[in-house]
């Protein structure tokens, strides 16, 4: 209670401070009149001393006193400013590029990294994989079997469950499309811990598969459904399908990949008892069971699970991820590369400000000396100038604040390389703390060093100084502003070799041989039940006008291969092989496949409509099998197979394929047609058009649909959008270090340019003597270019050491260059060095032009 | 606890009266600096130990009067006390046995 009055006393007191002071005044001229009376004025005056004094240490009982001054400092750093408009506007836009940048970055990273997924405790959550130890994949889908079995023996989880991607069709307008779904097993909800709003999710019973079809619906889609709160226990129908709703999800809630519908999994599904390997786990760990743990355990038991079915878990192992990771997964290392190149952005963008605030500190002198002389403590003119700079930073905070909010909107709706969790991203109080702690550190941080010299004054020189003087032998400070710019030099030679090293790799990337020719086809996925009947589709295709070929295949040629595996291929008259070395890609296409892709035949001929059923079997192989299953023999007639009892003939060797983004060399593969082999999952159509391709994706939409009305259409897109949207992850992040890293290079050469206008403005009287000693105006340019190289060459030093330490981290993100790479590092110090020559240059030009008469005369 | 003593026995007083009651009555053993007085009155004032009011002084001049408000009475009896306590126990100390 007592503090409260005090408080409010207090309180009263900053309101009411003028008639306080007014009274204190008075009360002490009172107080020396009663004195004067007594023993005299002069007397009194040397009895009472400073009265100014004395009301101040008065005042400071109030406990204001603080406070005030640091208002004062606020209000003498405002006004500092705005009589210096052009200063304040180079550094608080300096500011803000680097603090809009760095909080648009922090804000992707805070919704990607940082904020924790939706579920109920997500660190406890982990997905369970199968691995094979011999091809080294650690993430492997499981078997019904091996999931039942971790689920009875692990003792790590609380609970453990499965799911698997699913769909229905539902009409949305006149257009038949897939909805995604999941299967999920009874412990799925109690996993993530979510609850339904409405309603409730599976119960055991469910999970029979005799069960009447039940549905939990995501949000979203209920509230498309009409939102009925009654909808809970009452049907509906998805295309021919009918389901029971049970439950409705809470909103945002589409785990996994954007679901809308869950369905019970049964235990009995036919798929379970054939040892195929198609279901994603997930586990809750019991709580004080580390990751460690459990990924030993699972270890542990897949290693007892070998043993006892030796037949189905041969090589097979097992392998416990968090679920954050394994959503957030590479993004976390390039996300991470970005926040360090953005943070190097914003350091250099400090280092200039503190250059330019170092400048002016020396324009105050005379200023920050009377001052001092006028006795304010040091640390309080420290404080004056520190506020300045926080004051700078902070509208320069405001101003990147308002910019990396536009920058966020725009990223998320062009979501370029389809990040997870991209519809999180927003700038919330997170992002604005970071953005505030950002612009006061940097602030704190460029207002060091201006500051650390002022509070080290040499008070009979600087007041000496005319204004605006140029002060000698002040060789300390011009190492502070050396130093600064070799550190922004560093710094912007580390981006600038990341950014090199990015940009090869992804010219490496972009310029890998095709093997086919994108232009001017279109391509489009339909289901793949439409397989047996494809000809008949591609026939009617082709006659559309401005068609010039239509052909249909497993995959778009640019993933080289629909399937793959390392053990299905035999070749007549040799053993069976298995292994790594021996996986290739198979694909079926159609006769009309390799005219529609433009891809080559090297040798022999491409299928015809006459290798039809009855036909004999035949096959076309690439030149990488050729080269690697028969050297320099002629494959040409030979007998391959592929899982089938019946031998097919090679009768052609086509060019290798290749797609963007696929390291090492092509994977040998076999293509059948389509009319002899079996299709796999996907079928893709594709149509080379004499005319932009994108113009007949509405008739070739409308013959396919006359054609089938309840096919499922995929999206038309061209090749070559799929093909460049294959490189938009590498691409973005290129362009985004490619884009920091020539920011950082514009503004440390302008800390530079800086740093050397300035020395040579002071230098000018020096100058003017070597000139009029014979100095010749080359000898000038050589020496003030000798400065600047020094500098130069200390901060590229620093930078490629820093680059040699920190391209590792790019490792991931690289395409055929390695981290540390000679070229990318020549490359990266070399444009930089010629920025910094060049900013050097145009004052040395300036030094060169000095008047020796006007130099000398000048003082 | 000197103001507060004084403020107690002469009631309402100015800063300047406070001084010379204090320094009168100890027989010009207890200086009170106008550097001290004055700020400590400013932080009995936040206490709300006392409280100023304008009023006349003997000379018919404008002068800020202090006052003990009950809170500053109670102030004083604790302090007189730990006083007491402080110099019981010097005694005790300095006095031979």
């Amino acid at each position: 209670m007592e503090w409260l009055g005090e408080l409010w006393r207090r309180l009263l007191f900053l309101f009411r401070r003028r008639q306080f002071d007014r009274d204190l005044e008075e009360e002490m001229r009172f107080h020396l009149d009663m004195q004067a009376a007594e023993f005299g004025a002069a007397a009194a005056r040397r009895k009472f001393g400073n009265a100014a004094l004395l009301q101040e240490d008065s005042r400071q009982a109030w406990g204001w006193a603080g406070v005030e001054a640091w208002a004062a400092d606020v209000n003498y750093a405002v006004r500092a400013l705005r009589k210096n408009p052009g200063f304040t506007a180079v550094a608080v836009l300096t500011l803000a590029l680097g603090i809009g940048a760095s909080t648009a970055v922090f804000s992707v990273v805070n919704a990607v990294l940082l904020r924790p997924l939706p579920f109920r405790d997500p660190g406890r959550l982990m997905m369970v994989w199968e691995t094979r130890e011999k091809l080294g994949e650690d993430r492997v889908v499981v078997s019904y079997e091996n999931f039942r079995d971790w689920k009875d023996q692990s003792r790590s989880f609380e609970q453990m469950a499965v799911f698997v991607g699913d769909g229905v069709r539902m009409n949305v307008g006149d257009e038949p499309a897939i909805i995604r779904a999941s299967r999920v097993s009874g412990d799925f909800f109690p996993a993530l811990g979510i609850q339904p709003i409405l309603g409730r999710t599976f119960v055991p019973e469910e999970t029979r598969s005799a069960a009447a079809p039940v549905t939990v619906l995501s949000n979203g889609l209920w509230r498309r459904l009409g939102g009925d709160r009654n909808l809970v226990g009452k049907s509906v129908q998805f295309d021919r399908e009918v389901f029971t709703v049970v439950g409705i999800m809470p909103p945002g809630f589409a785990f996994p990949s954007d679901s809308e519908l869950w369905f019970p999994l049964a235990g009995s599904d036919h798929r379970n008892n054939n040892g195929a390997h198609y279901l994603r786990v997930i586990g809750r760990l019991k709580p004080g069971v580390t990751v460690t743990q459990s990924q030993t355990e699972m270890r542990t038991i897949a290693a007892r699970l070998k043993l006892a079915h030796p037949q189905e878990n041969q090589g097979i192992g097992a392998n416990a991820v968090p679920l954050t990771e394994q959503i957030v997964g590479e993004a976390r290392r390039a996300l991470l590369v970005l926040m360090g190149a953005v943070g190097c952005v914003l350091l250099i963008a400090c280092a200039n400000v503190a250059n330019l605030l170092l400048v002016r500190a020396t324009g105050r002198r005379r200023e920050l000396a009377l001052r001092l002389a006028l006795g304010a403590g040091r640390w309080r003119i420290a404080r004056c100038l520190l506020s300045e700079s926080v004051l700078l930073a902070l509208a320069g905070g405001v101003f990147g604040v308002a910019a990396a909010y536009w920058l966020v909107r725009a990223f998320v709706a062009l979501d370029p390389i389809h990040l997870p969790r991209i519809h999180e991203v927003a700038i919330d109080g997170a992002v604005l703390l970071y953005a505030l702690g950002a612009a006061i550190a940097t602030g704190l941080l460029f207002g060091l060093a201006p500051a650390l010299g002022a509070s080290k004054p040499d008070l009979g020189n600087w007041l000496k100084e005319g204004p605006g003087a140029p002060g000698g032998g002040e060789f300390g400070k011009n190492r502070g502003r050396s130093l600064l710019a070799a550190a922004q030099i560093a710094l912007a030679v580390t981006l600038l070799v990341g950014a090199v090293l990015l940009l090869r790799s992804f010219v490496m990337r972009v310029s890998v041989p095709l093997g086919f020719h994108p232009e001017g086809v279109l391509g489009a996925e339909l289901p793949w039940n439409v397989s047996p009947r494809i000809d008949d589709l591609l026939a009617r295709l082709r006659a559309l006008p401005g068609v010039q070929a239509a052909g249909a295949a497993t995959a778009v040629p640019q993933w080289a291969a629909g399937t793959s595996c390392d053990q299905c291929l035999e070749i007549e008259g040799r053993p069976k092989r298995e292994g790594k070395q021996w996986v290739t890609g198979n694909m079926v296409a159609t006769p009309g496949f390799f005219r529609a892709a433009g891809i080559t035949m090297q040798r022999g001929r491409f299928f015809t409509a006459a290798d039809g059923e009855t036909a004999p079997k035949v096959a076309v192989i690439n030149e990488a099998l050729a080269a690697r299953d028969f050297q320099d023999k002629d494959p040409i007639g030979k007998h391959v197979r592929w899982g089938t009892p019946d031998w097919a003939t090679v009768i052609g060797v086509a060019g290798n394929v290749k797609g963007f983004g696929v390291a090492g060399d092509p994977m040998p593969a076999i293509y059948f047609p389509n009319r002899q082999a079996d299709w796999g999952n996907g079928v893709w159509v594709l149509v080379r058009t004499a005319v932009p391709p994108l113009s007949l994706a509405g008739a070739i939409r409308k013959e396919m649909r006359s054609w089938n009305k309840r096919m499922i259409i995929g999206e038309f897109d061209t090749l070559d959008n799929m093909l460049a949207e294959s490189v938009a992850v590498p691409r973005f992040y290129m362009v985004l270090l490619v884009g920091f890293a020539l920011l950082a290079l514009m503004v440390s050469a302008v800390g530079v340019y800086g740093t050397v206008n300035y020395s040579v403005a002071r230098r000018t009287h020096e100058i003017g003597i070597r000139m009029a000693l014979g100095a010749e105006p080359g000898d000038v340019l050589a020496m003030i270019l000798r400065q600047g190289l020094g500098l130069t060459v200390v901060g590229v030093a620093l930078g490629l050491a820093g680059a040699f330490l920190s391209t590792r981290a790019l490792q991931t993100l690289l395409f055929g260059v390695r981290p540390i790479d000679a070229e990318a590092f020549a490359c990266g110090s070399g444009v930089l060095i010629l920025a910094v020559l060049l900013a050097c240059y145009i004052p040395a030009r300036r030094a060169t032009r000095v008047d020796p008469l006007e130099a000398l005369r000048h003082e | 606890m000197l103001i507060l003593k004084t403020l107690n026995q002469l009631g309402p007083m100015h800063g300047y009266g406070i001084a010379q009651h204090i320094q009168q009555t100890s027989e010009a053993v207890l200086q009170v600096e106008e550097g001290s007085l004055y700020p400590a009155l400013q932080r009995m004032l936040i206490k709300g130990w006392v409280i100023a009011e304008w009023g006349q002084s003997d000379n018919n001049r404008r002068a800020r009067y202090y006052r003990l408000t009950p809170a500053g009475k109670k102030q004083l009896s604790v302090e007189i006390s730990e006083f007491e306590k402080v110099m019981r126990a010097i005694t005790r100390v300095i006095q031979p046995a």
